[in-house]
């Protein structure tokens, strides 16, 4: 798979608009005098594969079914930046079929989250507004309805073997789930706390977020989440493309409930 | 002239000066007490701030207001006699006033919501925008002030819509008796399962809730988040009239069979 060609700065001067196909949205930015009009589709398809991107009329921007924004500045500028990233919330992964790690196991998991789109504009790199490419669902994570965090629920499911292919649009993520009790551990969901991955694209054109990794400890009912530096050894001659949204303060991480990490 | 100099000489001006001195500098040094007192108040009581600074800023003025009578003379002991009879009439006169005062400081402990919050009283729903010494105050949807007095929230059972992060939507479905059940809870988990802002967990539930009159009475409950609430509202139960407009599923009204008796005379020709 090529790199993206989407990611960058891509020239739209004064009276001209550009269209980007980027798998599940469909991105139009007009730029008129002192302003930049962005308009967008979000389609509920979260496999729709990536289509064209270049310069189109403004004339032919459609007027209806679209979300709008309009954002004004003093520059005429000629440039818009799309820069991927991650969702602004964890999400919450679940396997097929819950399954049970034995004791004094371990196992990496692979998912995939969708990947944001950054838009900043001109030379300046003044940020526009962040675009879901897929905009997941809700879910609520959290032993009861009164305690929790709101996240995204990721359709995609956790495997034990490296997805063969990533979609373009959804970055990948390692998860290592180490048991180190004697009893078995069930894993149902885990949290993903996407806000603090760095996100990586490899050689081959695939998103990588840096992988995590969760670990049973005292007694089987504390778990120690890690937020590991750098990208997975998967990931072939990845290079950052965006780092944490938050930066990871391992004191509040790294031991929590276990609850609070997978259930 | 000799009443001007007796005035000035007789100890009574100076009294006077020290009376607007203390009146003066202590109005002021309340002022600044006042200031500190709102700063260290504003990040531990936010939404009581404005009650417990009230409260304060009347103690502190009827502290100056009897110091500086004292220095005019007055004997306060005479006046606080005077005062306990007329706090007595008063307190007949204001025993609402009074028991509002009580009932703001118990919610003022209890905390049962804050500014910003929204809630149900009685048939009032609306977001708190000042609680306040006798009563409390909201903004309805439709734009609308309503004073709440505080004794009455006391009594009154209160909802909070907005305490907890995620909410639940009920919606009761009638289904006609010969309509396909299994067909309407695959529909409606489709349409849960396919709208971004209801919560994958706490998972959509549906219920038959029993045989009503006219229909099977079915209850389909989706949850989320409280500040998408409104917009995921209106977004599945129209995902869901579509729905069931295209797959042909019929929502019952209500029948009723009238039958003629012999000896009834037979309906007038339309």
């Amino acid at each position: 798979m090529p790199r993206p060609a989407w990611p960058g700065r891509h020239p739209i001067p004064v009276g001209t608009a550009w269209r980007w196909c980027l798998g599940p949205l469909t991105l139009y930015a007009d730029n008129r005098p002192s302003e930049w009009r962005l308009s967008w589709r979000s389609e509920r398809d979260p496999t729709l594969e990536p289509g064209e991107l270049g310069p189109i009329d403004p004339a032919d921007i459609p007027a209806e079914g679209l979300q709008a924004a309009r954002f004004t500045s003093h520059l005429d500028e000629v440039s818009l930046e799309l820069v991927p990233g991650l969702a602004d919330r964890p999400v919450v992964i679940r396997p097929d079929t819950a399954f049970w790690l034995l004791g004094g196991e371990r196992v990496d998991l692979f998912a995939s989250t969708p990947v944001w789109v950054g838009l900043r504009a001109g030379e300046s790199g003044r940020t526009l507004t962040d675009l879901p490419s897929f905009r997941p669902s809700d879910t609520w994570f959290g032993p009861n309805p009164r305690e929790g965090e709101l996240a995204y629920s990721s359709k995609t499911r956790a495997r034990l073997d490296r997805e063969p292919r990533v979609h373009p649009f959804r970055a990948a993520t390692r998860i290592t789930v180490v048991n180190h009790e004697a009893d078995p551990l069930r894993i149902e969901r885990v949290k993903v706390p996407v806000p603090n991955l760095a996100l990586y694209l490899d050689e081959e054109g695939t998103f990588w977020t840096s992988p995590i990794s969760l670990e049973r400890i005292e007694g089987g009912t504390v778990g120690r989440l890690q937020v590991l530096d750098g990208p997975p050894a998967e990931a072939v001659g990845a290079t950052l493309v965006a780092p944490a949204r938050q930066p990871w303060r391992e004191a509040h991480g790294l031991t929590r409930a276990l609850g609070a990490l997978l259930s | 002239m000799d009443t001007i100099f007796e005035f000035l000489t007789g100890g009574r001006a100076a009294n006077l000066l020290r009376a607007l001195a203390i009146l003066g500098f202590g109005v002021l040094a309340a002022r600044i007490a006042m200031a500190a007192f709102d700063r260290w108040l504003a990040p531990r009581f936010p939404n009581h701030r404005i009650l417990l600074r009230r409260a304060v800023w009347y103690g502190l003025l009827f502290l100056i207001g009897a110091s500086t009578l004292r220095q005019l003379g007055f004997n306060l002991s005479v006046l606080l006699g005077a005062a306990g009879i007329l706090t007595v009439a008063i307190g007949f006169a204001s025993q609402t006033s009074a028991s509002n005062l009580i009932s703001g400081i118990f919610l003022l402990t209890e905390r049962p919501f804050t500014i910003g919050d929204i809630i149900t009283v009685g048939t009032t729903t609306g977001e708190v925008i000042s609680v306040d010494l006798i009563s409390v105050k909201l903004r309805t949807p439709d734009n609308l002030l309503v004073r709440v007095p505080n004794e009455m929230l006391l009594k009154s059972q209160i909802t909070n819509l907005s305490h907890f992060a995620i909410r639940r939507l009920d919606i009761a479905l009638p289904i006609a008796f010969d309509g396909d059940v299994g067909k309407v809870k695959r529909i409606l988990l489709a349409l849960a399962d396919k709208n971004a802002l209801v919560l994958d967990e706490p998972a959509p539930m549906f219920m038959i809730k029993g045989f009503g009159t006219y229909a099977l009475e079915v209850q389909f409950s989706v949850w989320a988040s409280r500040l998408t609430f409104l917009e995921m509202r209106n977004s599945i139960q129209t995902e869901i009239q579509k729905a069931f407009a295209d797959e042909g599923i019929r929502i019952p009204v209500p029948r009723y069979e009238v039958q003629g008796g012999a000896g009834l005379p037979p309906p007038p020709a339309a």
